[in-house]
């Protein structure tokens, strides 16, 4: 169980000013900008759940993993994880936890992947017994055997992302932070690791938090999702209660005969129109498309209509928006 | 010990690199080689430096570059800690359960320093052979003792400077006038500097306890008492109050971020 309470994290900027003579004067005395990072930001996670953390760039994400990870200590506000302060017992801590940093790596560059396993077995502590099982495991699930002799450096970006995972979750952690795990792979790896990270919260429990700008793996992953924007929490809750709301918009081109000038639908808004090509938006709720088609018939030559559902890309942009992010 | 499977694998990556290596440890120890010559001529011309012969200096200047290469080569993390805090290595440290000081003595071995190391210990036997008096097991102790306070006391200063770093992020130049430059003072005996810096890298920063002082000792100079033979340990405990500050700036970038 995560239990964050208005968590705040105020940095402190320095200010760079102008000129010669004042960088010169910057150097003895420094004048400091408070930024909000975190602005009491609450929330809740419990055991088993795969949650997305979104938000914009410099939301503020990063800074909320940090402190649930124990690199971060927050300005004022608590965060309890299974019990643990992650910043105050961080040793203790750290044992419960995997973390993945797509941009950043856990592992030794230039040695094979397997050492490094063994070099985090004897970090961590592990026994052998719970190691080799571990690693069997992981082995299996990531398809990982023909990578282990490998040195990291000849690998995949996608290849490297399995082993990374794999050696966040050596000491059988509770909880698995994953900051844009999927970045920078292809659609193959993508589905692996999506696959992988799946069967892990079902098969061994383990609860996942994970930041992304790739909204499949949202759709596909995650039971919830915390929106965050400039610091505080915009949203917590579902993702199917999002896409719900956010059903019914639709956009609909239509292809005349000839090109019309004002037209004018009922209920429709009219957002774009290229020569014979209109472009229209609805909300409607009880949008029926054959009824829609008869309709325009009657007073138009309609020859080609194409209606496109709001894209997940296009829903959460529209979401920071109307939340004013 | 943790310190020993990372061993292992810097080993290992040693393999990858190996003609470049040979090269470097090669070049490190002429380097090293050479500086004491030009200590050599120095003394062929003076005989005597400040009450200093050419042998006692010699003294001074092998246990000081041992000590310095020994952390270059095997705990170079700590030398390096800088830009583990700039590259954001720290946060991975800070991921796993161990202490942030130990997983940066552990970051790193340079082997290619392994050349200077080799050199300035056949330089300390050798500057041993050439006294004219000779070596009880006491004084072998102080000896022993010498060089694992130098170790101790470099680390340490290598720690503030690495605590530093975590405010200022670049790495900086003012903290290596005390690392570096601490080393290439230390090669001769710390009362050459006249009495100011005498008394400031005794009581400040205290080279003397790894240098000028048990080695009164060592060179039956007049005036010695028990505080000669023991400067070493007292010189060790250097290391607390640095290690203090180091911790509490970690604690200072967990709070800030930066």
């Amino acid at each position: 169980m995560i239990e964050c309470k208005n968590l705040c994290k105020n940095f402190k900027i320095a200010k760079k000013e102008k000129g010669l003579f004042n960088s010169i004067k910057s150097i003895f005395k420094r004048k400091y900008e408070i930024k909000k990072a975190l602005d009491n930001v609450s929330f809740t996670i419990n055991d088993g759940d795969i949650v997305g953390y979104l938000g914009p760039n410099g939301a503020g994400k990063s800074t909320t993993i940090k402190i649930m990870c124990g690199i971060l200590t927050p300005t004022s506000g608590t965060c309890t994880i299974n019990g643990k302060i992650p910043y105050k017992d961080r040793t203790k801590y750290v044992k419960d936890i995997g973390v993945v940093f797509g941009q950043r790596s856990q592992l030794w560059w230039d040695v094979p992947v397997i050492d490094s396993f063994q070099l985090l077995k004897d970090i961590f502590k592990i026994s052998n017994e719970n190691y080799e099982k571990q690693l069997k495991l992981l082995t299996e699930k990531l398809d990982l055997k023909d990578l282990l002799h490998i040195p990291l450096r000849q690998l995949s970006l996608g290849q490297k992302m399995r082993c990374e995972l794999a050696a966040s979750l050596l000491h059988n952690p509770k909880i698995l932070f994953l900051d844009e795990p999927t970045i920078g792979l292809d659609a193959t790896s993508k589905l692996k690791v999506r696959e992988f990270i799946k069967e892990i919260n079902k098969t061994l429990g383990v609860t996942v938090i994970l930041t992304t700008h790739d909204m499949n793996d949202i759709e596909a992953l995650t039971n919830k999702i915390i929106i965050i924007g400039k610091g505080q929490i915009l949203y917590n809750g579902s993702f199917d209660e999002i896409k719900q709301k956010y059903k019914n918009n639709k956009t609909i081109e239509i292809e005349f005969e000839e090109e019309y000038e004002n037209l004018n639908i009922d209920k429709f808004e009219h957002i774009k129109s290229e020569g014979k090509i209109q472009t229209f938006k609805t909300t409607d709720e009880n949008f029926h498309l054959a009824d829609f088609i008869t309709e325009l018939s009657k007073n138009y030559k309609v020859i080609d209509v194409q209606v496109n559902s709001i894209s997940l890309e296009e829903i959460i942009s529209k979401m920071f928006e109307d939340l004013g992010v | 010990m943790l310190y020993f499977k990372f061993f292992k694998i810097h080993l290992k990556k040693l393999k990858e690199y190996r003609f470049s290596m040979f090269l470097s440890i090669f070049s490190q120890m002429l380097t090293c080689a050479v500086s004491l010559l030009t200590i050599y001529f120095l003394f062929d011309r003076f005989k005597i430096v400040d009450g200093w012969t050419f042998e006692q200096v010699a003294i001074s200047y092998a246990v000081v570059q041992f000590c310095f290469s020994i952390i270059e080569c095997f705990f170079r993390g700590i030398d390096e800690f800088p830009s583990l805090v700039k590259s954001g290595t720290l946060d991975s440290f800070l991921v796993r359960p161990r202490s942030i000081f130990s997983q940066a003595l552990c970051h790193q071995v340079e082997f290619s320093k392994i050349g200077k190391t080799i050199v300035s210990l056949i330089i300390l036997i050798y500057a041993c052979l050439i006294q004219p008096f000779t070596f009880t097991p006491l004084k072998i102790l102080v000896l022993i003792s010498m060089v694992l306070c130098g170790i101790i006391i470099f680390l340490s200063l290598f720690m503030l400077a690495g605590a530093f770093s975590i405010f200022t992020i670049d790495g900086i130049e003012t903290m290596n006038i005390f690392t570096y430059g601490g080393k290439e003072f230390c090669q001769y005996p710390i009362n050459i500097y006249g009495k100011t810096f005498t008394k400031i890298f005794t009581f400040i920063i205290p080279f003397a306890t790894f240098n000028y002082l048990p080695m009164m000792y060592l060179f039956n100079m007049p005036n010695t008492s028990i505080i000669n033979i023991i400067s070493p340990f007292i010189g060790m405990l250097f290391f607390i109050p640095c290690y203090l500050i180091f911790k509490w700036s970690l604690k200072r970038y967990m709070s800030t971020g930066s």
